[in-house]
């Protein structure tokens, strides 16, 4: 027996690098400590039996055992975190911060494209304007992503909190019922439904319900209300994040403290909810955060700023980042009287809106026109 | 007989054996992190900059955006933005209204240009600003349901649910069944306003967020949605627009005002 369990070891060395780390005494000496310990025995065994168990003979490396049990600890809402490719990056980035992926897309354009199609068009026009109006898109786009970075990041950072505002008030009715218990009793409900009507999903259910149920309109509405349920219990996580809570007493606690207020449902009495509600038109401030013109509403008025105000400002910098862009990019200096090719203006005319306020002269110069 | 005590205590590790034994038996496993437990936490290091930023980004949101949202801009936006269904195009196309609008302006105002040529330039840049819109609107359209597949295979790839093209048609087949039989006539006899009024389908968007319960898929698919205007406004204006629809403006400014006298070159 004390053979065969030399032997087996020996074969499972094989399959151990890690193992080289340690003295060669160590498995004699576990032998003697432990080998006689019939569960260690049968371990090793079956470890030799398994390609990807004998690899975890040194617990703590990169291992076959560890690494399943690893995968099994990695939560659901983790997984898709780790996967995220670019597209799913650039996708949240259009989603959330719409003005910055807005000049992402123009830095690339004008950094690239618009660089090479005017480099490469035909023309009388001499090369020193083609070298200017290149400089002129480079530095476009590179103060439009710098300047939309900068500035409109922490805006869009405060949207956020601003609607995580809307999100609190829309969760805090249901923070001193039982939510989750509710929640459980929604399920079984739902669960009911599927079981008499059939479905895999909830639109195939709504579909059989429509053909089968008697009371069709009880039956959608329990949906919707488990639905609801289920976004605002997403809600109510995310919101214990913010708040840097764990417990919902502590969320209510941090809440009232946040609003100065004594019950939740003062909430509805907050000046700024009062006013959300009278704007958007919403009878019920848990509508607020459904609505299609809140949504919609502020999604323009988050961009409405590097729209219509934030120009200006970069069409300035534009200006004054073209000479260095020509001097260290392409080598040249401008010259005193550069005449702007028609491209050029026109490409201008996009990122330098004059203002007749402006005291450039290169401005009205590009203001002044195709050539 | 000689008995020698066997202190066997020739290598260093032998030291710490006991403890390495509990450590290295095959009974104990450590949980593995690598990999999971390396996901970037936040910085220690910046910790004071971000709480900074952090108390900046809160006062901002207090002081500007909340005052934003309810204020009587947000009243005017309100009652008209519940009709779209989308704002990424329609500030793309206002931005551009507001530049093109002060360039003709500037234009116009230029006392260095002689009246004629004042006006030719003014309607070239109206006409490189509606061309331009209309182009990038007709692009957007009818790039719509080439893109709306390639939502539909990124959302299969994000779910792993190879069926959910053949959902979403299942659904939306039944919609058009349900709304021929109220109009009592085939899908390709529906007038655009019967179209709005009685078909309404399901895109992929639309599905997720019906039925499955995955937050980060909406965000991203929302995303998609933006992405797809972004690239075509982006290109039209910053790129076709000044690159390929200036000559073509110009060559019809110039016929229209049809000047005798040549005052500007076509690229």
């Amino acid at each position: 027996m004390y053979k065969v369990t030399k032997l087996t070891i020996k074969w499972c060395e094989m399959y151990i690098d890690s193992i080289k780390l340690y003295p060669s005494d160590f498995l004699i000496k576990s032998k003697h400590d432990k080998m006689h310990a019939s569960g260690f025995r049968e371990k090793t065994a079956e470890m030799c039996k398994n390609n990807a168990n004998t690899r975890g003979y040194y617990g703590g490396s990169f291992t076959g055992i560890n690494t399943n049990r690893a995968a099994a600890t990695v939560s659901e809402e983790v997984k898709p975190l780790l996967k995220d490719n670019w597209l799913d990056k650039i996708n949240k980035l259009c989603e959330r911060h719409t003005v910055i992926a807005q000049n992402l897309v123009a830095l690339v354009l004008a950094c690239t494209l618009r660089p090479l199609a005017i480099m490469s068009l035909p023309g009388k026009k001499n090369k020193d304007d083609k070298i200017y109006a290149s400089g002129h898109a480079i530095s476009s786009g590179l103060i439009g992503f710098g300047f939309s970075t900068i500035v409109m990041y922490p805006l869009g950072k405060a949207a956020a909190k601003s609607r995580q505002n809307v999100t609190e008030v829309a969760v805090a009715p249901l923070l001193d019922k039982d939510i989750e218990g509710q929640f459980k009793q929604q399920e079984a409900v739902i669960k009911n439904l599927k079981n008499q009507f059939g479905g895999e999903t909830y639109d195939e259910l709504i579909e059989n319900i429509k053909n089968n149920s008697q009371n069709v309109e009880d039956d959608l509405e329990k949906i919707n209300l488990y639905k609801t349920y289920k976004k605002q219990l997403k809600s109510l996580d995310d919101l214990k994040k913010i708040h840097g809570v764990e417990t919902i007493e502590d969320l209510i606690r941090s809440i009232k403290a946040k609003y100065n207020i004594n019950e939740l449902k003062d909430l509805e009495n907050v000046e700024l909810f009062k006013r959300f509600k009278e704007l958007y038109n919403v009878k019920d401030l848990t509508k607020l955060e459904q609505s299609h013109a809140f949504k919609m509403t502020t999604k323009a008025l988050d961009m409405a700023p590097d729209v219509f105000i934030f120009g200006i400002a970069k069409a300035m910098l534009t200006v004054a980042l073209i000479p260095p862009i020509l001097k260290y990019g392409f080598g040249v200096e401008k010259k005193k009287s550069a005449p702007q090719p028609q491209q050029n203006s026109d490409a201008a005319a996009v990122h330098t809106q004059t203002v007749s306020t402006m005291p450039r002269p290169e401005i009205s110069k590009f203001a002044g026109g195709l050539k | 007989m000689n008995v020698t005590l066997q202190t066997n205590n020739f290598n260093g590790y032998n030291r710490n054996l006991k403890s390495n034994i509990r450590n290295n038996n095959m009974n104990h496993t450590p949980s593995f992190t690598a990999g999971i437990g390396d996901v970037p936490q936040k910085s220690k290091l910046l910790k004071p900059a971000t709480n900074v930023f952090d108390k900046f980004t809160t006062w901002l949101s207090k002081n500007y955006t909340d005052k934003l949202y309810t204020s009587w801009l947000a009243k005017k936006l309100a009652g008209q933005a519940e009709k779209l269904d989308s704002v990424v195009d329609v500030m793309a196309i206002l931005g551009s209204v507001v530049i093109s609008g002060m360039y003709m302006t500037q234009t116009l105002r230029n006392k260095d240009l002689d009246e004629d040529r004042r006006k030719t330039l003014a309607i070239n840049q109206g006409l490189t600003f509606i061309m331009a819109t209309l182009g990038s609107v007709t692009i957007d359209k009818s790039l719509d349901k080439w893109w709306e597949k390639q939502t539909e295979k990124y959302a299969v790839s994000r779910t792993g649910d190879a069926k959910l093209p053949e959902r979403i048609k299942a659904i939306n087949d039944k919609a058009i069944k349900r709304a021929e039989e109220e109009l009592g006539k085939p899908l390709s006899e529906f007038t655009k306003k019967e179209k709005k009024k009685h078909l309404k389908l399901t895109n992929t968007l639309k599905y997720v967020e019906d039925n499955l319960e995955n937050a980060d898929l909406e965000v991203k698919l929302k995303g998609m949605g933006v992405l797809k205007k972004l690239i075509i406004f982006g290109t039209v204006y910053r790129f076709l627009s000044p690159v390929a629809v200036t000559p073509l403006a110009n060559m019809i400014g110039n016929s229209l005002v049809a000047k005798k006298d040549k005052p500007e070159k076509t690229a």
